[in-house]
């Protein structure tokens, strides 16, 4: 094993081709999870009005949480 | 959704308690705080120092964290849809216990009132008494069923409720 000195810093190339890709695939993953979860809560659930409102808090955060990845990407391709 | 007859009504429907979905969903505090934790480490370890990104990492960190956080959102509201969805329903006729076990799995048990025979409740542990939580076990007539809803909140309540609903059903019955 080297002594840490001796390592040389490493230059990592995230590429933000392979990074939209994978925004992509985690967008898809996620489309059909809420599906899954919209067909479950609009089919089985007993009380209508509480599966509505935790599908739309649900919604809300998924919302915000690709906003949040959508933006910080654009970001990062821009600061390339 | 289950469908009622003409002139039924429900009775009581009840869920887990809220103690169960609580500790099923403890461990994602600690994966809500994993990446501070983990950037922490990577600092505190001094990797930070040799490793260079090509764009801002500050971006990659922010992409990360949240693409962590929306998977954590994702598997409590899986949780939950499976606590919500499991549920007992009396109603003036029949009890109806719904078993959601994960998305792919549902076990849907009915029978009528009048075919009880026998209801007892099992309170375990130290949380569950003092949160007053337990399984209700409902025994059936004709093939010896048993029927169990598991951590009920206020099982003695809601095994009295079941009793009255027999017992009305029983009543009535006999007057016809």
């Amino acid at each position: 094993m080297l002594p840490v000195s001796t390592i040389n810093n490493i230059e990592i190339a995230i590429s933000p081709q392979i990074l939209w890709i994978e925004f992509g695939v985690v967008s898809l993953i996620v489309a059909i999870i809420s599906i899954v979860l919209l067909y479950h809560w609009a089919s089985y659930g007993y009380k209508p009005i509480k599966t509505g409102f935790m599908g739309t808090v649900y919604f809300i955060g998924i919302l915000i949480f690709l906003g949040v990845i959508f933006f910080s990407l654009v970001s990062y391709t821009a600061s390339i | 959704m289950i469908k009622l007859d003409k002139n039924e009504k429900v009775v009581l429907e009840v869920r887990k308690h809220w103690f169960i979905l609580l500790a099923r969903t403890l461990f994602l505090v600690f994966f809500i705080f994993l990446p501070i934790i983990l950037m922490i480490g990577i600092k505190v370890a001094g990797i930070s120092e040799f490793i260079t990104l090509n764009g801002e990492s500050l971006y990659i960190w922010i992409t990360l964290t949240s693409l962590w956080l929306l998977f954590v959102w994702i598997i409590f509201f899986v949780i939950w849809t499976d606590h919500y969805l499991d549920i007992l329903i009396i109603t003036n006729k029949k009890i109806v216990d719904i078993e959601q076990k994960g998305l792919f799995h549902r076990e849907i048990s009915t029978f009528r009132l009048d075919r009880m025979q026998d209801i007892t409740i099992e309170i375990h542990g130290f949380i569950a008494t003092l949160l007053d939580f337990g399984d209700v076990n409902i025994q059936t007539a004709g093939e010896s069923r048993e029927f169990i809803a598991k951590s009920i909140p206020n099982p003695t309540k809601v095994k009295k409720q079941i009793w009255d609903a027999y017992n009305k059903v029983i009543t009535k019955n006999h007057h016809t």
